[in-house]
């Protein structure tokens, strides 16, 4: 379960007061879940995607992730957890461009203890789930968008991870590969994995049991 | 494992220009090598000396070839001991010392065992081989001839080999020591013997002066006449001037040392800052899917290896063809695996750590949301 109590985020840049793109946020996000977080672009939707993918950890109130407070651990705890229990995908992919499909949903099992078969099993299974496997060998620049989102998703899961995060992972996919993804996203919720979808996007929203919207930094329903 | 295959990707991305690096970076460490060599090997020459320095006495030689007999050194004999004789038959050096002289001059043994540890024999002559390459070997017995008596031979073995191939040379003017790899390919066996068995074996011709001896004597007016009838220098002076050889040498080699660590190293710390640079993508997902910033630091690293591990084979082989080259100044440095073994891995380190400084702290100041959000967004 992750828990968000008044959550406030500043940015400070060119010496300004600080920028508060976040807003005395509060959330309740349960296990299982698939919820949506939209909003008009500049809310702050990416900013409390980061903190709760742990990515960012410099913020005040309180983020708990199973009870742990997040901004409370170190850079290597925080790194343990991306690897092991949280996962994120964004609009741009960030596949690394010279490796193939296979190398990179398999790098972040390269940060656990298994043998060669058992990870090529995984990648294989992760694959699958994306519809992907044909293209195994691929290197990962020569994929069309649609499918280097699912190549991402493929690396997210690969890991088992009970929270994945996705920012616009629809963002620059056109309608047939957006129903592709989201069908995806779907499934892998039904499985138990809890999911959370920024769009902006209202058929993408829409397909969420549960939506929050913000506006300035703060939820507004 | 997974950091090398990581090192492998950011050093093939951009293979012309680490390839130009190594051959930079292998160009200073060969220099480096050659440099650390001739010291070594100068220095093992003058070290020989060290041990003598404190005698009375030193090398002399005439610049006559047959002296003996010379009315000036008639005149002041009685004032110095003649410790050494040497015979240069047609195939073989044979260099004799007294006993005495033994007690400074104790040469490290490969095989077999040094003279004073020998017993006398009536059958032969014990020797010590300078060096093992000459198809000789332990327990080998040649028989050599007299140069002044060609009806006599003698029969010497070989009862010990030096470990290294430095003798005493009583044929050299200059600085009383060399190093058979000087004359490496052409040169002949030297041995080392006792004068007492040299006499008894070869016979008078080893009482006599010869044209270059080790004398003995603390009377600075019969040094003063030896060094005006030839060539004199006091056990100190060799020792000295073997040192003053040794730092020159160093001092020849440094600058291009130190210009080519410089230049080969600030290669370096570009390439691998601008690695880290260019690669900040990819550090970005790494770290994303879970990688910690040890991991990339590891990365680096490990490029940097990959670069100084290829940089020091190529200069290894650049090395030994240079040696083996024949050109005059690199003849003595063959010595490359002992003093290396300590002086490798020490550039290396300080190469690593120089290099990897700046790259490193880059990364340190990135705050990973920081790097994600400006390549991703
Ligand atoms: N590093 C930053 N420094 C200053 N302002 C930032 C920084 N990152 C984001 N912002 C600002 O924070 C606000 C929220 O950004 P973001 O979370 O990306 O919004 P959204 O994802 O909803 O479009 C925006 O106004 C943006 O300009
Ligand atoms: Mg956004």
């Amino acid at each position: 379960m992750i828990k968000i109590t008044n959550l406030t985020k500043t940015y400070y840049s060119d010496n300004k007061k600080g920028f508060k793109a976040l807003n005395s946020v509060d959330i309740e996000i349960h296990s299982g879940e698939m919820l949506a977080i939209t909003g008009v672009s500049g809310s702050g939707k990416s900013t409390l995607l980061h903190i709760l993918a742990c990515l960012d950890k410099a913020y005040e109130g309180s983020v708990t992730l199973d009870n742990k407070e997040l901004s409370k651990l170190s850079d290597f705890k925080l790194a343990a957890i991306r690897n092991n229990d949280v996962s994120i995908v964004l609009q741009d992919f960030m596949l690394i461009d010279d490796y193939s499909v296979f190398d990179n949903v398999m790098f972040p099992l390269l940060l656990h203890k298994m043998n060669r078969k058992e990870r090529n099993k995984r990648v294989y299974e992760a694959l699958e789930q994306v519809d992907m496997v044909a293209n195994i060998k691929q290197s990962a620049n020569t994929l069309s968008g649609g499918e280097k989102q699912r190549v991402a998703i493929a690396r997210a899961i690969v890991t088992k991870p009970r929270y994945l995060f996705a920012d616009e992972p629809t963002g620059s996919l056109d309608t047939k590969n957006t129903e592709a993804v989201m069908q995806i996203l779907e499934k892998l919720n039904e499985t138990g994995i809890t999911v959370v979808i920024v769009s902006h996007e209202k058929d993408v929203a829409d397909r969420c049991k549960r939506k929050i919207e913000m506006l300035d930094g703060r939820i507004i329903n | 494992m997974k950091h090398i295959k990581f090192a492998f990707n950011i050093f093939n991305n951009k293979l012309f220009t680490n390839f130009v690096l190594m051959i930079q970076y292998s160009a200073a460490l060969c220099i480096c090598f050659i440099m650390i060599s001739q010291y070594n090997a100068a220095n093992e020459k003058a070290q020989v000396f060290k041990g003598l320095s404190d005698i009375d006495g030193g090398i002399f030689s005439s610049d006559y070839f047959e002296f003996t007999g010379n009315h000036v050194l008639d005149e002041i004999e009685g004032n110095y001991d003649v410790i050494s004789a040497s015979l240069f038959l047609f195939d073989i050096d044979i260099l004799a010392f007294d006993n005495e002289f033994f007690s400074y001059f104790h040469p490290n043994i490969n095989q077999g065992k040094w003279l004073s540890e020998v017993e006398k024999s009536a059958d032969y002559l014990p020797a010590v081989l300078t060096r093992s390459v000459f198809g000789l070997g332990l327990n080998d017995i040649i028989e050599v001839s007299s140069r002044f008596d060609y009806n006599k031979s003698v029969k010497i073995k070989i009862v010990g080999i030096q470990s290294t191939n430095l003798s005493i040379d009583l044929n050299v003017g200059g600085t009383g020591i060399t190093s058979s790899d000087i004359v490496q390919s052409d040169s002949k066996p030297r041995l080392i013997v006792d004068r007492e068995a040299a006499i008894y074996h070869i016979g008078s011709d080893y009482e006599k002066i010869t044209m270059s001896s080790l004398i003995l004597t603390n009377d600075q007016e019969t040094i003063s006449n030896l060094r005006n009838f030839g060539y004199f220098r006091s056990f100190n002076e060799i020792y000295e001037s073997g040192i003053e050889d040794r730092n020159s040498r160093v001092l020849f080699f440094l600058p291009f040392v130190i210009l080519l660590l410089a230049v080969s190293i600030s290669g370096l710390i570009g390439c691998t800052t601008l690695a880290a640079i260019r690669n900040m993508k990819k550090f970005a997902t790494l770290m994303m899917i879970g990688f910690g910033k040890s991991d990339i630091a590891k990365i680096m690293v490990f490029y940097l290896m990959i670069i100084s591990i290829y940089s020091s084979l190529l200069a290894i082989i650049i090395y030994f063809l240079l040696i083996n080259s024949n050109i005059p100044l690199l003849h003595s440095s063959s010595m490359l695996i002992k003093m290396n073994s300590f002086v490798m891995p020490l550039i290396f380190l300080l190469t690593v750590i120089f290099t990897v400084f700046i790259p490193l702290n880059i990364l340190k100041k990135q705050q990973l949301i920081e790097i994600i959000r400006r390549e991703f967004y």
